[in-house]
């Protein structure tokens, strides 16, 4: 078992890589092919509307079905349960609103963006440059999430884990994407989100049907075995999880759904596709094929995220605890179901879901700055067509390298607010505006103004404001609070606001009044797509070389709107020459050669491109190759799936300073969120608080029951269980500290000494070692009260849970045994002989493994928890008394009482790999969730030395 | 398509204002009350329907995690239905469109390009 789990992390990155490559070649020769057919505006930005409605609608399924969208709502649902479902409800009712209101409208009066629908019969340039502005913005945060997310998805299917590595792989990601744009253009991104979004959709169908499958096409066994794999029991099937805490945050999942159904008919890169195809009816076609696909899609990812929940080894817990959390979800399925090569196929579409969306977003905001802002706002119309899809072309350049940039700030950010973001904006700046200029006839240039810039600002604004920047640990700047906003989601408060600010201001500026002959000939234009349909019989290719007048819109242009030579729309009104279709003839002959050399060009962009990927994929195939030998025959290896393989091996943590914590500090524990450490101070009667933020103590609260000697947190951190008993052994009690006031709530009386309690991952049981009496009581957390009592061997000091939560596992010091506990039936699987005094237990955070010290034998013991065996036994200092395991499973770190010391044991080799001083008589240690700190109370000295783990 | 090749630079632009001609027209008010008396309805009833399931979901957990049959709650039933429903508009509008909508469109589109009015 624990030898293929090792096989597992170490081959995967390997054929990832592998994979990887093929499909980045194959893209690549997809971009190239369609380049040598992208030569005029209408081919860089709209793919000379060639595509069908079905192509178009594959393709914008890709758009749609980002890495965000196909990982993080599976992962969502494989964590959250019912919550991840309601997602994916808001991301499909929202192409209702493009169907009925928006894709045929639009396709039928703009040509290339958004900013040729709004000023259509408004004043152009102040309009285009709202416009331009808003899909910059909107395009950038969706960007900077998708540069973040392949950072950490790569990180975690390459096991890349160091910063430098995540941000060379955005760099290339960026630098693949600016290749796919200047070369391919709008129809190389369509091709590539169509092959894409076709695997995707095959990969995600198969492992549907295995999953099901493996259930005899029952759901219902399906959701029953994912509730029960998760901690959270049937909670999962049901909403409320995420968002059913409080009113503030049913109000947030509220608003939330309020951005998805209207952001999406207003993400400039999905409106931008509904210019690639030749009519209203082929748009029609288009949102009815992402609507099915993306539905269906949907439906697969929620048995993709049960199933994920109830096949993975080590079920949700294992999931949320791997390097990419929740969007480790589908490929750890990947792996369960199919083994490596489905893993590898999995991976491999969501990398390529990542390149195509990003190439796609930046295609959108190229064109939107060359087109709106250049062309029409700074050139006033006076640009040809060739030109600006030049300054379109620098634009992705300079947009990718930004993208870089800010994708390398951003790696670590919580990618979900950033698309949040961008759908907040979308529902609030542009979709309020698209629907006034389509339905009112009244809407004017202010209002146009007014509803965008307004819900630009009012929604960033309210962002800023929120406590998704500030104000809490989870936090994007955790130390600061100016969070006066209470939703996460603006959306609810910003959209209300652009429409209202869209009607006052058109109704309250009377001498702003637009033409109503344009709107005349926006409406009809609108409704019946005259002149801006294209026959598609006729191929795309035929119809530049066809032989056609020369090129004369302008006059008859400047007869019809003197003030603007050149009319957005796509036949100029002078007869239809486009300038699509009025580029090309002359760009043939002259072109040729030139389009020689760029074809050349082209080719050794490509192959450096090529030569960079393949050398980076090697040098991480060549890192893991170097490290897998090493721990290949020391028979049981511990964290080979964690991130092990790609980190260093030894790492010895630097001594971080002191902290004065007041006499006898015996325990430390910190809280869940990692925002304080709790010290018990046994004879000194006084439990201290120290914030891990500055390392100071800030609290200190008195425990009159008697010395305080253990404590244990609930899940989630609100209560503190203190462990009481004096020398004289005439007080044992629990003291219930409520760690938002800290003060003691409630005292537990306790038949003998407590020593180390757990609460049970659910919150609802407290599991107390009775010392004295070799039992374990099982105490309800509503009540205080004893449910049940379980008979261990002799004297108990240590219980803790399993990752799922189904077994408690004792140290009993007098019988050298560690008890299995099953918590549903309380029997006793199996007792399992250790070394001499078994003191302290610690489970590992993903494998199934439990470690021990033995405080007489002087060592470490791990037990593999599938087989109940011991798989190692490691000698460490004199009298190890406590042991804990670093987040990510790399490390154990032990704290010797006898030495004086913290060993670090390096969890795939069971070795020693450093030895720290500490203050006199360690008693405990404690590590921070992140990973970074970990502190070790020093019961003699009276003090926590700090342990600094990273860096 | 007899239109491409005018849209391709043979044509003429229409004289004076087409557009006011044909948007005065009464074909065009019987599409675009066809059009409007269809999307806006439907628009209301979508919305009001998946905000229902979004407050339900919200504010009445306890009644969405009813189990109807075996470890399938309402909550999934309901959930399930938003599919349901939006592939049903999504075909129901389809039909509707190249029923009612669609024939008028292209007449008048005709009528608009051919500089009939």
């Amino acid at each position: 078992m624990i030898a293929a789990l090792a096989q597992h992390a170490v081959g995967a990155p390997l054929l990832n890589g592998g994979i990887f490559v093929f499909f980045v070649l194959v893209t690549l020769v997809i971009v190239f092919r369609a380049s040598h057919r992208t030569k005029t505006a209408a081919d860089y930005y709209a793919a000379g509307r060639s595509f069908t409605g079905p192509q178009n609608g594959v393709a914008i399924s890709g758009d749609y079905l980002s890495a965000a969208s196909f990982l993080g709502i599976a992962g969502a649902i494989a964590v959250f349960g019912y919550d991840g479902f309601l997602y994916s409800i808001g991301f499909l009712v929202a192409w209702l609103v493009a169907l009925l209101l928006v894709a045929e409208l639009l396709r039928n009066t703009g040509k290339f963006t958004m900013g040729d629908v709004l000023s259509f019969r408004m004043r152009r340039r102040p309009v285009r440059a709202a416009a331009a502005v808003s899909t910059l913005v909107v395009s950038f945060f969706y960007l900077l999430a998708q540069m973040a997310g392949a950072g950490g998805l790569v990180a975690l299917l390459l096991n890349v884990t160091s910063k430098t590595g995540e941000a060379l792989v955005v760099a290339i990601v960026g630098l693949l994407m600016i290749f796919y744009v200047l070369v391919g253009g709008m129809r190389g991104t369509t091709w590539v989100q169509i092959v894409k979004a076709t695997l995707l959709i095959i990969g995600a169908g198969m492992m549907t049907a295995w999953v099901l499958g493996s259930f005899g096409l029952n759901l219902s066994a399906l959701l029953g075995e994912a509730a029960a794999k998760s901690s959270h029991g049937q909670a999962v099937l049901a909403p409320g999880l995420q968002y059913g805490k409080n009113t503030m945050t049913k109000l947030d999942f509220v608003s939330l759904g309020l951005a998805l159904v209207l952001g999406t008919a207003g993400l400039p890169h999905i409106l931008m596709r509904f210019y690639t195809v030749p009519s209203a009816k082929e748009a029609r076609r288009t949102v009815v094929w992402a609507i099915w696909l993306i539905g269906i899609f949907y439906l697969f990812s929620l048995v993709i995220g049960y199933g994920a929940a109830a096949l993975v080894d080590g079920g949700p817990q294992r999931i949320a605890s791997m390097p990419g959390q929740e969007n480790s979800a589908a490929p750890l399925l990947a792996y369960q179901l199919g083994g490596e090569v489905l893993l590898g196929f999995i991976s491999a579409v969501a990398f390529a879901t990542i390149l195509a969306v990003v190439a796609g977003l930046t295609i959108t905001a190229s064109a939107s700055f060359a087109h709106d802002v250049y062309a029409n706002v700074i050139k006033h119309g006076n640009l040809d067509p060739d030109h600006e899809v030049r300054v379109a072309r620098i634009t992705a350049v300079v947009i990718g390298v930004l993208a870089v940039l800010g994708g390398i700030a951003a790696l670590g950010q919580n990618v979900a607010f950033l698309v949040a973001l961008a759908f907040a904006v979308a529902a609030s700046a542009n979709l309020p505006t698209i629907l006034y200029s389509l339905f009112w006839k009244r809407f004017n240039t202010t209002g146009v103004l007014w509803s965008m810039y307004g819900g630009l600002i009012s929604s960033v604004g309210l962002i800023i404001l929120s406590p998704a920047v500030s104000g809490t640990s989870k936090s994007m700047f955790p130390s600061l609070d100016f969070a006066i906003f209470p939703l996460k989601n603006p959306a609810l408060v910003s959209v209300p606001i652009a429409f209202a600010l869209g009607y006052l201001a058109t109704v309250l500026s009377k001498d702003d009044t637009a033409d109503p002959a344009k709107y005349a000939e926006m409406e009809v234009r609108a409704l019946t797509g005259a002149f801006s349909e294209r026959s598609l019989t006729a191929t795309p290719e035929v119809i530049p070389s066809q032989p056609r007048p020369l090129r004369q819109p302008m006059p008859a242009a400047t007869v019809r709107t003197p003030v603007i030579p050149v009319n957005p729309l796509i036949p100029v009104g002078s007869g239809g020459s486009s300038a699509d279709s009025a580029v090309s003839p002359p760009a043939m002959t002259p072109a040729a050669p030139t389009n020689r050399v760029f074809r050349r060009r082209v080719l050794i962009a490509g192959g450096v491109l090529a030569g960079v990927v393949v050398l980076t994929v090697s040098v991480s195939m060549s890192r893991v190759l170097a490290s897998s030998p090493q721990g290949a025959d020391t028979t049981p290896q511990i964290g080979p799936n964690t991130a092990s393989d790609a980190g260093p091996e030894v790492a010895i943590p630097a001594l971080g300073g002191v902290i004065q914590v007041g006499k006898t500090p015996t325990f430390v524990a910190v809280s869940p969120n990692g925002r304080h450490a709790y010290i018990a101070n046994g004879k000194a009667q006084v439990v201290t608080v120290v914030d891990t933020a500055i390392n100071q103590v800030t609290a200190t609260i008195p425990i009159t029951a008697g010395p305080p000697q253990f404590l244990a947190f609930a899940p989630d951190g609100r209560t503190l269980y203190v462990s009481i008993f004096n020398d004289q052994r005439t007080v044992h009690a629990i003291d219930v500290l409520d760690t938002a006031s800290n003060t003691v709530v409630a005292t537990i009386p306790q038949p003998a000494r407590p020593y180390l309690a757990a609460v049970s991952r659910d919150g609802k049981r407290l599991y107390i070692p009775n010392h004295d009496t070799a039992s374990v009581s099982v105490i309800g957390t509503d009540t205080n009260t004893v449910i049940a009592e379980v008979k261990v061997a002799p004297n108990p000091h240590w219980v803790t849970f399993s990752r799922d939560g189904t077994r408690a596992y004792t140290a009993n010091h007098e019988s050298n045994v560690v008890s299995v506990i099953d918590t549903t039936t309380l029997e006793v699987l199996a007792t399992i002989p250790v070394g001499a005094s078994p003191h302290s237990i610690a489970v590992h955070p993903s494998l199934p493994l439990v470690a021990n010290v033995n405080y007489d034998g002087g060592t470490m013991t791990v037990i593999d928890t599938i087989t109940n065996k011991v798989v190692a036994t490691v000698p460490v200092g004199q009298h190890p008394q406590d042991i804990a395991w670093a987040p990510d499973g790399r490390f154990a770190y032990v704290v010797n009482e006898g030495s004086n010391t913290v060993n670090v044991i390096n969890a795939r080799t069971n070795q020693v790999t450093a030895t720290i001083p500490t203050g006199a008589n360690p008693t405990s240690i404690a590590v921070l969730p992140n990973g970074r700190q970990a502190f070790v109370s020093n019961l003699d000295s009276g003090t926590l030395t700090v342990l600094e783990l990273t860096g | 398509m007899s239109t491409t090749e005018r849209i391709g630079g043979v044509g003429t632009p229409p004289p004076v204002d087409p557009w006011a001609a044909a948007h005065t027209s009464a074909e065009f008010a019987e599409l675009r009350r066809r059009f409007r008396g269809f999307v806006l309805p439907m628009t209301a009833f979508f919305l009001a329907w998946y905000f229902l399931y979004v407050l339900l979901a919200a504010f009445a957990p306890h009644y969405m995690a009813i189990k109807v049959v075996g470890n399938v709650n309402i909550g999934l039933i309901f959930g399930l239905l938003q599919f349901v429903s939006t592939f049903a508009i999504t075909t129901v509008y389809v039909r509707f469109a190249s029923r009612n909508l669609d024939p008028v469109s292209s007449q008048i589109r005709g009528r608009v390009e051919g500089g009939a009015w």
